[in-house]
């Protein structure tokens, strides 16, 4: 709402994204936390489109302050954070239409039964105007990201009936249908069978190979194999490596 | 039954039932999803005081009640997204505040007599005025072109709140209309199903509705529907028997949806039967044959258990355990 630029119209979600100059995320010499209270202290951390960079590190390591720092839900003290050079302010809804946010939920259906058609239906609202009523096209926006997620046919399921993995992938697919350049996922593999695990990995796959860039906090960087490009390492609110991941490695273990 | 329309307080009350038992379902659907389906209960308490002003003044019940409920709704929400851990507590201060301050004044008042009271608190038939209902009309109106507009955005910070927000949603300002589409309701029901009885009116159709709907949209669909008729019905038994007419709605509610629980549960079983039948025979019959895929392969997405020394696959709710066959892996039933 406050940001400058027009750089956020919303793209069809299964649309291959041309590479930019532009780092899908910038953060600069960053701290970030709530009130004057600082978490995490002079962070740097760089996404460039296209790229998948896992977040590690313990509880209470600041991950996920970073991560609501980037999405515009906590302040940012000093420094700066850009999203596709755009800049991020508390408050401000840079994630509108430039960043997709998978949040860490251990189920998603709520109270009342919805399918995964309306779930990701939520996720055009902010781009599209919510006082708007809904569009022609809406349908298959949600169709194109469920297909994109692997779950084209379940669109009419209740979501309460679908297995843990695919559930994350509802909540990717809510994620990506309004077109974003970034996604952040907050550990997306946490809770899931090792099954489902190899579906959603193969969901972060094909998601990264449209062009978006990931960002994914996570506990487990085998659970992801050969999707990360590089790993950061967060210890007590620092940004203690930031390193390369050999794919190849990875796979084996 | 045409009798009833013969007398004006009946069709006023009939007219009044026909809204609330549509709208208080159609506002109540999101409070569910939010989980605070005790909200409305709050916000009656409020309501209460509100009366009381209203009769010791001379002004219209009705309207003061209005002004009270959706105070006390903004409240509500500020003390909610200030996050403070006394909010809880605060909030159960202004509602027994509300409804200790209306029993007080109510008896103060010219017109206040136990009798009255029990009418504001559990829906009494005589009750609705003509001009209640014009006020009435005009809430039930604002809801439902509220929630036409906006009911997507309902659902959707009513679902995720934190998705909501990180994806530029304006949730304080959305909670807080939805806050107020509760203390309409609140007001609008008040004649008929009582300040203590409203919140049931709002959540038992939706915990009936989410038994039988199978997405968000038919929930609201068969909540509201369930609310006009047991409205309606509540309404008439009440004429005829001469009980309060909120707690006779209520009670109806509460038995169409004991009845639906019943139903699905042996619905349920029986489907479970057959289906364990039909998948005796393909184990057993056939040797092989299990739906499409081999559990554990990629695409799979029934959950693996380890079960002693073997690993079983979640399916519809029960488990299967892998078997070698002369065709190839064959499932058993646990």
């Amino acid at each position: 709402m406050h940001l400058s630029g027009t750089g956020s119209r919303p793209q069809v979600a299964d649309e291959v994204i041309a590479p930019s100059a532009t780092p899908a995320l910038s953060v600069r010499d960053a701290t970030i936390g709530y009130g004057r209270r600082p978490v995490v202290h002079h962070a740097d951390l760089d996404v460039a489109p296209g790229e998948a960079v896992a977040l590690l590190g313990a509880n209470g390591s600041g991950k996920s302050t970073l991560v609501r720092g980037i999405l515009g839900l906590a302040d940012i003290l000093s420094g700066h954070v850009d999203v596709l050079g755009e800049h991020v302010e508390h408050g401000a809804s840079a994630a509108a239409s430039l960043v997709g946010y998978v949040p860490q939920r251990h189920s998603v259906s709520g109270a009342v039964p919805s399918t995964a058609a309306e779930v990701v239906g939520s996720g055009l609202l902010a781009s599209r105007g919510f006082w708007r009523p809904p569009r022609r096209g809406d349908r298959d926006r949600v169709l194109a990201a469920l297909d994109e997620v692997g779950l084209a046919d379940r669109a009419r399921s209740r979501v309460a009936e679908l297995s843990g993995g695919q559930q994350r992938r509802v909540l990717i697919a809510r994620a990506i249908v309004s077109g974003p350049r970034l996604l952040v996922l907050d550990e997306p593999t946490a809770g899931v069978d090792r099954v489902s695990t190899e579906a959603l990995v193969e969901t972060l796959r094909q998601v990264k190979g449209t062009g978006r860039a990931l960002l994914v906090v996570t506990h487990d960087l085998g659970e992801l194999v050969d999707v990360p490009d590089r790993a950061v390492t967060l210890q007590d609110g620092a940004v203690v490596s930031d390193v390369s991941v050999p794919a190849v490695d990875l796979r084996r273990t | 039954m045409l009798a009833l329309l013969d007398y004006d307080f009946m069709r006023r009350a009939l007219l009044a039932a026909l809204m609330v038992g549509t709208v208080a379902p159609a506002v109540g659907v999101f409070v569910v999803q939010r989980r605070l389906s005790l909200i409305g209960d709050g916000i009656g308490h409020v309501a209460l005081a509100g009366v009381a002003i209203g009769l010791l003044t001379g002004s219209s019940p009705t309207w003061v009640a209005l002004v009270a409920a959706v105070l006390a709704a903004v409240a509500l929400e500020l003390v909610r997204a200030s996050g403070r851990t006394s909010g809880d507590l605060a909030l159960a201060m202004l509602f027994y505040a509300g409804i200790a301050a209306g029993v007080v004044l109510v008896s103060l008042s010219p017109e206040g007599s136990p009798a009255g009271l029990v009418a504001y608190l559990f829906g009494s038939i005589t009750t609705t005025t003509g001009d209640d209902l014009v006020l009435f009309a005009g809430l039930a109106l604002l809801v439902v072109v509220t929630v036409a507009v906006l009911g997507r955005t309902l659902y959707a910070v009513s679902d995720d709140e934190e998705f909501a927000r990180a994806s530029g949603l304006p949730v304080l300002a959305v909670n807080i209309v939805l806050a107020v589409l509760v203390a309409a309701t609140v007001v609008l029901s008040m004649r008929v199903v009582g300040l203590l009885l409203i919140s049931a009116l709002m959540v038992v159709p939706v915990a009936l509705a989410q038994l039988v709907a199978r997405s968000f949209a038919q929930t609201v669909v068969v909540a509201c529907a369930t609310g006009l008729v047991a409205s309606l019905a509540g309404t008439t038994i009440s004429f005829y028997a001469d009980t309060p007419s909120g707690g006779t709605i209520v009670l109806l509610t509460v038995a169409a949806f004991v009845v639906t629980a019943v139903v699905r549960a042996v619905l349920n079983q029986v489907r479970a039967v057959v289906h364990r039948r039909r998948h005796h025979d393909e184990v057993h019959g056939d040797h092989v044959h299990h739906g499409e895929h081999v559990h554990g392969e990629a695409g799979c997405d029934h959950p693996a258990v380890v079960h002693r020394d073997h690993v079983d696959y979640v399916h519809d709710g029960h488990r299967h355990s892998p078997r070698l066959t002369r065709h190839g892996v064959g499932y058993d039933e646990h």
